[in-house]
């Protein structure tokens, strides 16, 4: 039962009481107060002080990079006649924001600012709430809701460690390879590399072929490309759920997904994103540019543990579909997944075809399987590189490093 | 120094006064003097002063549930037990009567507290414990006076009949008195009634606030200061119509006089409420 029901029922008993009893004076005060109570009930049905809010929310930025401090400023101006009690609230429960400003006397005319500054340090799609209005009553008995339409999201995307060397001085540029990062293939040729599978027609070098001791055949490196495109796998089972250091496996993955992503694209690399369980949930061709690293980074921020988990042997019938010519010859697998048996056998297979490198993270739990998966595959030749959230910087530096050998292979 | 109390306080404390009237007049002094020798009397008021102590240490709390509602009940009930080993022995009510008249005392005394003072009291509960009071003071005085009369020092049953407006519509026969201050006590209630309105919504107002914010200032009970004069206003006039009917229905049917009207006003204010809020 409402408060204020619950309120002048108790008044009309004690009136009954004191009118039964034949007190007059006590009945005309308890009359009294209940008059004043239903005056007050009726004056805020009438007067509609919820009507004459204005609320605005504003935050100064919608897409971060974590961690970042987001500003948020509230502005409420009451055009009512008489004072209103309101209390003004929205939260957003994943970044631990709540914004409430408890209940408040509004002036007519008078306007509130709230400012608040709180920490993106999460990756994700974080949902703010409706701006909620609780208008009362001046006694503070009933109330009624007002919920504006302003559901906002806002975008955490993946932590990104940049690699150490600058595109300008890294290996591609020694090679003289330019870091351009405009689209497509120029006529210029900056050198010569082995043909890859998948490679156009267009840019095999039949003169180096034929100049070659073996006579393989050749591509021609053209100016704005450096070398095959990579493609960047991320394991988003159930598995990428487990918790690492103050974020879960996926949150890594998805940094360092990011990292890799933007630094090959910085340097002129066309990368590529899959995100995988049992089969492919997202897939992102390789490309280049502002507008594509904007779109991984996207997925990344989105991407959450699935329900499934990772099957290697679904991903190794899906990788073996991936043309090179679309998807390249370099894939880095990200992958959490440790348990299935199938993994170093599977592993070692993906790599007869294809250059690959696999990172996979760990925690306290499955750290004695992940080093054995890890010596397994070792002597299979397959680089497995192992990660937590206290490693992540080093395996980025060992990725750049893999990445300046790729391009010195090619 | 003590530090100035709000508007809210101070008009508690004038809206008491009609209450303070009926208790400390000559009638009722006269008699709790002649009570100074009873020792129910005082046992009554150390045994109660006992369960206070015992309740601000914090013993009371410290028992288990069980043990303490038996434990607060025993120590409640104690002073009005042991007068009635007298009456059992010697027939004198006078012990019993005595203890009574000291419940009844203290009572008035924390309700008027309460009313007051009562941080934590909502509109319901300052409403509530001015009722106690006014009923307790008004047994206390009538009592005393009809002691004074019949030669008792206080006069249980006629303290009853001054509130036995219920019992007399299935046929008992009260026997109101006529007290000698209720002039001064009617015209204390038409400024305490506004008073004791504003009170108690400005007590609504704060317990709302506590509840909001425990540690908060009291800002919203200042800031709404007029709002809550407004709607005592509002209520005062709107007693009018009830004054009026009352004045039409005397001559035909006064024992129906606290009822039908204020009724009517109810009813039609309900009404009005209720269209209001189907909207």
């Amino acid at each position: 039962m409402k408060k204020h029901i619950r309120l002048l029922i108790g008044f009309f008993g004690l009136m009954t009481l004191c009118s039964l009893a034949l007190l007059p004076d006590a009945t005309l005060a308890m009359l009294s107060v209940m008059l004043a109570l239903s005056i007050n009930l009726i004056l805020f049905k009438f007067l509609k002080p919820f009507d004459s809010f204005e609320i605005t929310r504003v935050f100064d930025k919608y897409q971060v990079m974590p961690p970042e401090d987001i500003n948020t400023t509230l502005s409420m101006k009451y055009n009512g006649r008489f004072p209103a009690n309101a209390s003004v609230e929205f939260d957003c429960r994943s970044l631990g924001l709540n914004i409430n400003t408890g209940t408040v006397v509004f002036q007519p005319g008078e306007t509130y600012d709230l400012k608040k500054t709180f920490l993106a340090d999460r990756r994700g799609i974080h949902k703010i709430s409706n701006t909620k209005v609780v208008v009362k009553d001046w006694l503070l008995l009933s109330g009624i809701t007002i919920t504006s339409k302003d559901e906002s999201e806002l975008l955490v995307l993946p932590h990104i460690y940049p690699f150490e060397t600058s595109p300008q001085t890294s290996a591609a540029g020694l090679l003289g390879v330019s870091s351009a990062v405009k689209q497509g293939r120029s006529s210029e040729v900056w050198g010569i590399r082995d043909y890859q599978p998948g490679d156009d027609f267009k840019i095999i070098s039949w003169k180096a072929m034929a100049k070659s001791p073996d006579h393989k055949p050749k591509s021609k490196i053209t100016a704005g490309e450096e070398g095959q495109a990579i493609t960047v796998v991320v394991d988003i089972g159930k598995d990428m759920e487990l918790p690492n250091g103050d974020q879960i496996s996926l949150d890594l993955a998805a940094d360092l997904a990011a990292s890799l992503s933007y630094n090959f694209i910085k340097r002129g690399t066309r990368t590529g994103l899959v995100l995988f369980d049992t089969r492919p949930r997202t897939v992102v061709k390789p490309s280049r540019g502002e507008s594509h690293v904007d779109s991984l980074l996207r997925n990344l921020a989105k991407v959450q543990p699935s329900n499934d988990r990772f099957l290697i042997t679904s991903f190794t019938n899906s990788y073996l579909d991936f043309s090179a010519s679309e998807f390249g010859n370099s894939f880095v697998l990200i992958l959490g997944r440790t348990d299935d048996r199938l993994i170093e056998s599977y592993l070692s297979k993906l790599k007869s075809t294809r250059e690959l490198v696999i990172i996979l993270i760990y925690n306290e739990d499955n750290l004695e399987r992940a080093k054995q998966i890890q010596d397994t595959v070792k002597k299979n030749g397959i680089e497995l590189l192992l990660t937590d959230h206290a490693t992540i910087r080093e395996t980025m530096k060992k990725m750049e490093e893999w990445s300046y050998a790729t391009v010195k292979r090619t | 120094m003590l530090p100035l109390r709000e508007l809210r306080t101070y008009i508690s404390a004038l809206s008491v006064i009609p209450i303070a009237v009926m208790i400390a007049n000559p009638v009722v002094l006269a008699t709790f003097a002649s009570y100074l020798s009873s020792l129910a009397f005082f046992s009554a008021f150390g045994l109660i002063a006992v369960y206070l102590l015992l309740k601000q240490i914090g013993f009371v709390r410290s028992l288990s549930a069980n043990v303490q509602v038996v434990f607060e009940s025993f120590l409640l009930i104690l002073p009005i037990i042991i007068p009635m080993f007298s009456i059992f022995a010697t027939g004198n009510p006078s012990d019993f009567i005595a203890a009574f008249l000291a419940y009844l005392l203290i009572g008035t005394t924390v309700s008027l507290f309460r009313v007051v003072f009562g941080d934590g009291v909502g509109a319901f509960g300052k409403v509530l414990y001015f009722f106690f009071a006014y009923m307790m003071a008004l047994m206390i005085y009538a009592g005393c006076l009809a002691g004074q009369i019949t030669g008792e020092q206080f006069s249980l049953l006629l303290a009853f009949d001054q509130i036995a407006g219920i019992a007399s519509y299935i046929g008992y026969q009260a026997h109101p008195l006529e007290l000698p201050l209720i002039g001064y006590v009617k015209i204390g209630m038409a400024f305490a009634i506004p008073g004791i309105t504003f009170s108690a919504l400005a007590a609504q107002v704060r317990l709302t606030e506590i509840k909001d914010n425990p540690s908060g200032e009291a800002k919203m009970v200042s800031s709404l200061r007029l709002a809550v004069a407004l709607l005592t206003l509002g209520s005062a006039l709107l007693l009018f119509p009830v004054y009026f009917i009352s004045l039409a229905i005397t001559n035909f049917a006064p024992y129906l006089v606290t009822i039908i009207p204020p009724v009517l006003v109810v009813g039609v204010i309900l009404l009005s409420l209720y269209f209001v809020e189907r909207d």
